[in-house]
């Protein structure tokens, strides 16, 4: 990284070069106090506390440090009577109207208005009581409490609304003084992430589930991880009394878990959390005698699972029984099960749940582990290709990255898709294909001659598949994110980017940034077209128009031009791949294949924590019927879902907050989740209840009960995992999981073309392409898409259930 | 006295008619510009003028439009900045009512010099009669060659549009304006990147006041080395100013620059009516600070003599109080104005004036606090140099020279019990 040498209160320090004068201070041990300015949000200079006086380049004014770019030579005084005047005089302003009613804010202990009055304000205000103009307090959304008179007009949440988020929900209405954050409707409709409440200073914006509840100094904080979706984002869970109470990407004192999202967490990960809490909770193992499912104790329990167990092994054998896991639960729990399928069963019939809406990771790990892409390096990519799926509602960091790329970096995005997605907003090229041809595209990649085939199997013009190719080809370093809807060989076949579409020499590359740069210098509308271009047209106003602000991190590198990641669905399906627990790895049945044979060749199957009945969706009475055949159904579940209501035996299993365990998210990236809360009621974890089963049908598996020897032996035995451990995972955060790449040698290429060509031509060219304008809320494809956990979220759940009612598309109609 | 501006203001809004203008000397400029300039002679020319912008800042016009980079990705704009809401002002709107095409032909010229092809009126929503004359003449310039694709077949095109803007004082400001007409917020941006260089849509744009343009022509025709013999040596040229309050004839007045002020309001404005005595003079719109009758005696209409007694020419809307004006009240009205004009955007405006507001209030009801007086002066203090667009220091202007100026009618709102009670309290 190139540094400057600039002078800070007479100290000579180093800077990158470029580095915002507020952040180069502040690594170098000198805070400036600020509200408005927060780290990659387009700079404001509206609070006017970070005042510093700049004497080399000599400037008559103060300056605020949060717009001034470093350069060589400066000289900057921090620290000054005058400076101090100006920033308690700010603080003054700030309170002059303020309520300062801190015993009753919930940001009162984390309130960045207080912590900078006492470091930077007087302990007396000359603004009396009486003259101070009230607004009143009020909800403008399921989850977001407004609190208007104790604002500052930092405009945190209004920037993190349009720039991270792209939803432009929430703005400033009136003016001067009477200035509010609000939506122009007064009631905000967004994708409900909550951040703008994180960002919020003081206590402006809450969150509606922690208003009232505790103070931040009750709160234990615990850094762990979300379990929602596979992007895996760190989050501060906050507990009170053995509750937990809420989950934060940054607490108000700009805390943050330390995880690859940095300050962001989505709706799911921020509000779903109360389900942990909820009364339905199975809280202690239940019998099945006759049509009900009875309280039992755990040694009850465990001894008629094991009993049972063995004696439909010793009547039909080990691979009458089939055990299902989910895709959410840990590496250990994974691990464990599938040693207690092989070892104490002697089954074959082990899978983690999916079906064809997961990654077709069988396909994508054939030949080799291709390079995987972590958040860090989608928002340093050059160029973005997004495949199938809709990252902003299934993986909401990804799509927040994709967004950073572009906004922050320039990055080209390039979807292909068949559905509408927001994303297109943030595109350079979006094409709308066939439902189901998406895989004809990889055909066209690799295989230039099938352009025009591919291109009307996909419906679309050749001239867009060979623009993506040219884009892809003289780009420097891409990353494909791909959904469900590539398959088998389509998947397969990105092992072959890599050499079909590489960039022939890097001045090529060079060149063709610097002209898509120049274009978006250039785009701009003209002024008399009758259409004015809006702000929404151009994301890219960031990096144009602020150029030094493509600072500080260096970009990651890959040693690959081609990085992929799988949106796999689950929080873990990475994890569970990696464990083994998958059918293609066992090579038994799989899990649908299980419940198939329910009753035929499978006695009894063994499920951990999947709600397979709900997951078939229309079929559930199908499968239902199915589990009614088999002669034990166990299952280890939170709450009595459709599935369990079937089981024989319940055993009450331990949330993501009271478990503790590895998981790896689609950057193949492992990650620490820790305990926030002890379990509720008896559940314990399901890595434990599995070895204690094993126990009883007389395997010991040496874990002595301790969850660390269960990743010792994980840390040994699974490839890419030596020389991990639960502490270093802990200190070091999200750990990239290594392992071999691709064997180009493997590849029947003949074949593998084949097999494509026989893709292409299976496609239904008779399906219409949905070139339907986005709506409001796309949710039709997400109804049966979010964690089934949610159901049992009151904070979410009603959402949710108002999502998947809307089946025409609803009324507002963003502009293209 | 020579007069660039005020030429065809008695034909009370017959030059509107493009053959009116035509026939009294209109567009010869423009067609002497193709003739005999090249864009960057058109630039030095009104270098040479000493030019200096009509808007309230009073920065060199050529020196502004030679900042515009040659060579620019985007498109280049011209704005004409017509959104006159400083309090006392009204000379733009003359200018446009009464010769609109004077203006529009300033604009083509300026629009030749720079190389922009489409440009813009900015203009305030309360001047919706006058956009409509705007719109007329506009229309007429556009069948006559003067706009369009081909001005005067010299192969340069030039659009021009009206727009209107909602009402709100903050749209004057430069930077503001261009969100405004982008479709945004008024907020001011961050500068720099100056207009010139980082304008409308992200391409280089220069805004002008109306009356800045409209001098082009004359200059165009006459040569900017004449142009700035009708001045001093610094503030080239003459000036419009709107003259308002204790006057006899209110009204818009164009005077050399450098002219007494008192020669104005005692000539041109025939005095002050009833006899009575000269208090205070606000000079250039509400914003500059005020001065004594005493000062006002001094004082020539330029930019470095207001400098002298601490003043400004601003918009050039001078206010004339006699003696039976309260400056308190002034200044209250004043404060009232920035306090519902702040766009909001940074602390010290948006607090400071509401703050500043509430302590007049209060002293306006002969409630003040011992001490409200040095308050005020210390909020206007915090305010000023510290607010992130000049709005904030012509909010704090105006109570500080006020107060230093005419600390007796400030003085009067102290309520004196309340003085005995608070120390007894104490
Ligand atoms: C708060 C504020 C309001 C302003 N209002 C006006 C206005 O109404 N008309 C105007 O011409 N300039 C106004 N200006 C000045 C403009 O920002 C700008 O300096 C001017 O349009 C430049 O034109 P000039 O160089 O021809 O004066 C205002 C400035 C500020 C800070
Ligand atoms: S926002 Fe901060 S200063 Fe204001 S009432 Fe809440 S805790 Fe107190
Ligand atoms: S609501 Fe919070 S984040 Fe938003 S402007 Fe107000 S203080 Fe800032
Ligand atoms: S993006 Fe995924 S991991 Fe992150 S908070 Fe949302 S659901 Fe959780
Ligand atoms: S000084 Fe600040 S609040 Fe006032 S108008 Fe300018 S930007 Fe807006
Ligand atoms: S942090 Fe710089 S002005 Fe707010």
């Amino acid at each position: 990284m190139e540094t400057v040498k600039i002078t800070i209160n007479g100290q000579e320090v180093a800077a990158p070069k470029g580095e915002l004068l507020i952040e180069a201070c502040e690594m170098n041990g000198v805070y400036l106090p600020r509200f408005c300015h927060f780290r990659g949000l387009t700079p404001q200079a509206s609070c006017r506390m970070c005042v510093v006086r700049v004497d080399n380049p000599k400037i008559p004014k103060l300056q605020t440090a949060c717009t001034m770019p470093v350069s060589d030579g400066m000289v900057v005084t921090t620290d000054s009577q005058e400076i101090e005047e100006v920033r308690s005089a700010m603080i003054e302003f700030l309170l002059s109207n303020h309520p300062v009613d801190c015993p009753v804010c919930d940001r009162a202990g984390e309130c960045e208005l207080q912590d900078q009055t006492y470091g930077f304000g007087e302990d007396r205000t000359r603004s009396q009581y009486d003259d101070k103009e009230n607004f009143l307090e009020r909800q403008i959304s399921p989850f977001i409490y407004n609190d208007p008179q104790r604002c500052v007009v930092c405009k945190r949440c209004t920037r993190v609304c349009e720039e991270w988020m792209d939803e432009f929900a929430i703005t400033t209405v009136n003016r001067g003084s009477q200035t509010l954050i609000s939506s122009f409707s007064g009631w905000v409709e967004c994708s409900d992430c909550g951040n703008c409440v994180d960002v919020c200073p003081t206590g402006t914006l809450l969150h509606v589930p922690y208003k009232y509840v505790a103070r931040p100094w009750d709160l234990k904080q615990t850094p762990t991880v979300c379990n929602f979706c596979s992007d895996g984002c760190s989050m501060l869970a906050g507990s009170r009394s053995e509750k937990l109470i809420r989950t934060v990407a940054r607490d108000g004192r700009g805390r943050t878990a330390g995880g690859i999202n940095h300050d962001f967490l989505c709706s799911l990960g921020r509000y779903t959390i109360d389900f942990v809490h909820n009364r339905q909770r199975v809280d202690r193992p239940m019998v099945r005698r006759g049509e009900h499912l009875v309280p039992a104790t755990w040694d009850e329990a465990l001894n008629f699972v094991a009993q049972r167990l063995s004696e439909i092994k010793a009547q039909n054998g080990g691979e009458s029984i089939g055990v299902i896991s989910a895709g959410r639960l840990m590496n250990e729990d994974q691990y464990v099960l599938r040693r207690f399928a092989e070892e104490t069963i002697g089954t074959k019939n082990a899978d983690f749940y999916h079906d064809d809406d997961e990654v077709d990771l069988a396909a994508f790990f054939k030949y080799g582990t291709p390079a995987i892409a972590t958040q860090e390096h989608i928002q340093s990519a050059d160029t973005i290709l997004l495949i199938g799926s809709d990252p902003n509602e299934e993986n909401p960091l990804t799509a927040f990255s994709i967004r950073w790329a572009v906004r922050q970096k320039a990055a080209r995005l390039v979807i292909v898709n068949s559905m509408p997605s927001r994303l297109e907003r943030q595109a350079q090229t979006a094409v709308r294909v066939r439902e189901g041809s998406e895989p004809a595209l990889i055909h066209a990649l690799v295989d230039e001659s099938r352009i025009n085939d591919a291109a009307s199997a996909m419906g679309v013009d050749a001239g867009q598949i060979s623009d993506i190719r040219r884009v892809l080809v003289e780009s420097a370093k891409v990353v494909v994110i791909f959904g469900d809807e590539l398959r088998s060989a389509a998947v397969e076949a990105l092992a072959l980017l890599e050499e079909t579409l590489a960039t022939p020499n890097p001045e090529v590359a060079e060149a063709s940034r610097k002209a898509h740069i120049d274009a978006l210098q250039r785009a701009v509308k003209s002024s008399n077209s009758t259409q004015k271009p809006s702000i929404n047209e151009n994301p890219y106003t960031y990096i144009v128009e602020h150029p030094t602000l493509e600072v500080a991190a260096e970009p990651v590198s890959s040693a690959t031009k081609f990085s992929f990641v799988p949106l796999v669905r689950y929080s873990n399906s990475m994890g569970a791949w990696q464990m083994g627990l998958d059918s293609a790895g066992t090579g038994g049945l799989s899990a649908q294949a299980m419940i198939n044979a329910a009753g035929g060749s499978i006695k009894a199957l063994y499920i951990a924590g999947e709600d397979v009945v709900s997951k078939a969706g229309g079929n559930a009475s199908i499968v239902r019927s199915q589990l009614e055949k088999l002669d034990l159904l166990v299952v280890q579940e939170m709450f009595l879902t459709d599935t369990a209501e079937l089981a024989d035996v319940v055993l009450p299993v331990t949330s993501f907050a009271e478990a503790q365990g590895t998981q790896v998210n689609n950057g193949s990236q492992v990650q620490f989740v820790r305990r926030t809360i002890p379990p509720v009621g008896q559940a314990r974890p399901d890595w434990m209840i599995v070895t204690q089963v094993a126990r009883l049908m007389g395997t010991d598996f040496n874990f002595q009960g301790q969850l660390k020897n269960v990743f010792k032996e994980i840390a040994e035995k699974i490839d890419g995992y030596s020389g991990l451990s639960h502490n270093l995972l802990a200190n070091e955060g999200a750990t990239i999981i290594r392992r071999a790449l691709p064997d180009s040698g493997r590849i029947d290429h003949a074949d593998l073309h084949n097999r494509l060509a026989m893709l292409t031509a299976a496609i239904d060219r008779s399906v219409a392409v949905d070139s339907s304008e986005l709506t409001a809320k796309a949710g039709s494809r997400l109804q049966n898409r979010y964690p089934l956990i949610t159901r049992y979220s009151e904070m979410i759940s009603p959402k949710l259930a108002e999502e998947s009612a809307l089946e025409a598309p609803a009324p507002v109609i963003f502009p293209a | 006295m020579t007069k660039v501006l005020t030429n065809r203001f008695d034909l009370k809004g017959g030059a509107c008619d493009i053959d009116v203008y035509l026939k009294t000397g209109g567009y010869q400029a423009l067609a002497r510009t193709f003739k005999d300039f090249t864009p960057d002679q058109v630039i030095e020319e009104v270098k040479k003028s000493a030019l200096r912008g009509r808007g309230g800042a009073g920065f060199p016009t050529g020196m502004k439009w030679g900042f515009v980079p040659k060579e620019s990705k985007r498109p280049k704009y011209v704005v004409c900045n017509a959104d006159e809401s400083e309090p006392g002002t009204g000379k733009d709107r003359d200018l446009m009512r009464y010769d609109p095409h004077l203006l529009i032909e300033g604009m083509i010229i300026a629009a030749y010099a720079l190389g922009a092809r489409d440009n813009y009126i900015y203009i305030r929503g309360e001047y919706w009669y006058i956009k409509e004359i705007l719109e007329k003449a506009i229309a007429q310039a556009y069948e006559r060659g003067y706009l369009g694709k081909n001005v005067l077949g010299s192969g340069f095109e030039c659009n021009l549009y009206v727009h209107p803007g909602a009402g709100a004082y903050i749209c004057g400001e430069e930077t503001a304006l261009l969100e405004s007409l982008e479709g945004k917020r008024g907020h001011p941006r961050l500068k720099p990147p100056f207009p010139a260089v980082v304008g409308l849509y992200g391409g280089p744009t220069i805004v002008n006041n109306v009356e800045t343009l409209a001098a082009v022509p004359w200059i165009i025709q006459n040569g900017g080395e004449a142009y700035k013999a009708l001045g001093t040596e610094k503030s080239g040229g003459t000036k419009l100013f709107t003259v308002s309050g204790h006057v006899n004839r209110p009204g818009n007045y164009e005077v050399a620059m450098g002219y007494p002020l008192m020669s104005m309001v005692n000539n041109e404005c025939g005095g002050i009516p009833g006899g009575r005595k000269l208090k205070a003079i606000i000079p250039g719109g509400s914003s500059v600070p005020i001065i004594t009758a005493e000062e006002a005696e001094k004082v020539n209409l330029d930019y470095e003599s207001m400098g002298t007694v601490g003043s400004m020419l601003g918009s050039g809307g001078v206010i004339v109080m006699d003696e039976t004006v309260d400056i308190f009240e002034t200044t209250m009205n004043v404060t009232h104005f920035y306090k519902h004009e702040s766009c909001g955007w940074c602390t010290p405006c948006r607090e400071g004036t509401r703050w500043l507001f509430k302590v007049f209030e209060r002293m306006h009801r002969y409630e003040g606090r011992p001490g409200d007086v040095e308050l005020l002066y210390d909020l206007a203090d915090k305010i000023l140099g510290k607010s992130f667009c000049p709005l904030g220091d012509a909010a704090a202007m105006p109570v500080q020279s006020a107060i230093q100026k005419f600390r007796d009618d400030f003085d009067r709102r102290i309520k004196s019990t309340l003085v005995q009670i608070n120390t007894a309290a104490d």
